[in-house]
């Protein structure tokens, strides 16, 4: 049987038109007391990645970006700025309970230096 | 029917109201729907703590900006991520959620949040602050993205921890003023000499 390569043109349109639409790129504008910052984002499937800056009143901390592959498993914080990076396990793994009696005594000293701001 | 999310009588109510305007307007291919959430946090006998209104003016869209192995909150249920509140040394608030209308569960293309809170001052006066908060989507295209941006670019250094924030010892403003000061005489100066120079 001969199959007119006319289908396969038609056949291919839907998965032309999905590949088109596979990722997504956005970029948010957040305003707040007369300061603005931007965050840019870009999503796929099974991965992201964000762009943004901390800031702490009119002063900006480094480039970031933080990069989340399911495929792996894993999320990469990227200072963009010095070349450095870390990776943690995604999602997050829940704490053990050295981590979490860590976190508690780590809270309990910023507790500490509320009530004693002579330390 | 009111959600008691401790046991005992609650010392703080959460009125969360959504309204449908039915305005709708075009957003990048998409028809994004026009909603506006009231959040209303009332101090009930006990309660500690301030009267606050969060109204949130926002544009939504169906769009799924999740990705594969993100943690997704049960469909059609609000989770109410804190049953209960503290703050300081002051007791534990019991709280009381109560929704009215439908709640938008859409992704935001655009809000402002305007948030009212009644303080209280130490001789017991109120005063009420209003703060504003705007959020837009200034950017939004669907197509092909290039593989490279989620990957680590050759020569980045696998770390234990990365700086995220603006340097710690930020100047303070009487330095930055300082700053400026030297800054301006030292202008002034320069442009002395040169005319000095010019005149010579």
């Amino acid at each position: 049987m001969r199959i007119s390569p006319v289908w396969f043109l038609i056949l291919g349109i839907p998965l032309l038109h999905a590949s088109n639409a596979s990722g997504l790129k956005m970029t948010v504008c957040h305003m707040s007391e007369g300061i603005s910052s931007d965050q840019t984002f870009y999503i796929e499937k099974d991965r992201r990645r964000a762009e943004y800056r901390n800031r702490i009143g009119v002063h900006y901390g480094p480039q970031l970006a933080s990069i989340t592959r399911c495929d792996l498993g894993q999320m990469f914080e990227l200072n963009l700025d010095a070349g450095e990076y870390v990776e943690s396990s995604y999602p997050p793994k829940p704490l053990s309970k050295e981590e979490r009696s860590a976190r508690t005594e780590s809270a309990g000293s910023c507790r500490r230096r509320q009530t004693d701001p002579a330390d | 029917m009111p959600d008691l999310v401790a046991d005992g009588k609650p010392t703080l109510r959460i009125e969360i109201t959504t309204v449908d305007t039915s305005e709708r307007k075009e957003f990048f291919g998409h028809a994004a729907r026009h909603i506006i959430t009231t959040r209303k946090q009332i101090p009930l006998e006990g309660s500690r703590s301030n009267a606050q209104q969060t109204v949130t003016d926002g544009w939504y869209i169906d769009v799924d900006t999740s990705i594969s192995c993100d943690r997704h909150m049960p469909e059609g249920k609000r989770v109410h991520a804190h049953a209960f509140l503290t703050a300081g040394n002051m007791p534990i608030e019991k709280i009381e959620f109560i929704d009215n209308g439908v709640p938008e569960e859409g992704f935001a293309i655009e809000w402002k949040i305007t948030s009212r809170e009644a303080i209280a001052l130490p001789d017991g006066a109120k005063k009420e602050h209003t703060s504003i908060r705007e959020m837009r989507l200034t950017q939004f295209v669907e197509g092909p993205l290039d593989s490279a941006l989620f990957t680590i670019p050759t020569g980045f250094l696998q770390v234990a921890h990365i700086e995220r924030n603006p340097p710690a010892n930020l100047p303070s403003q009487w330095s930055i003023a300082w700053d400026r000061f030297k800054a301006s005489v030292a202008r002034l100066f320069s442009v002395k000499n040169s005319v000095e120079v010019a005149v010579h």
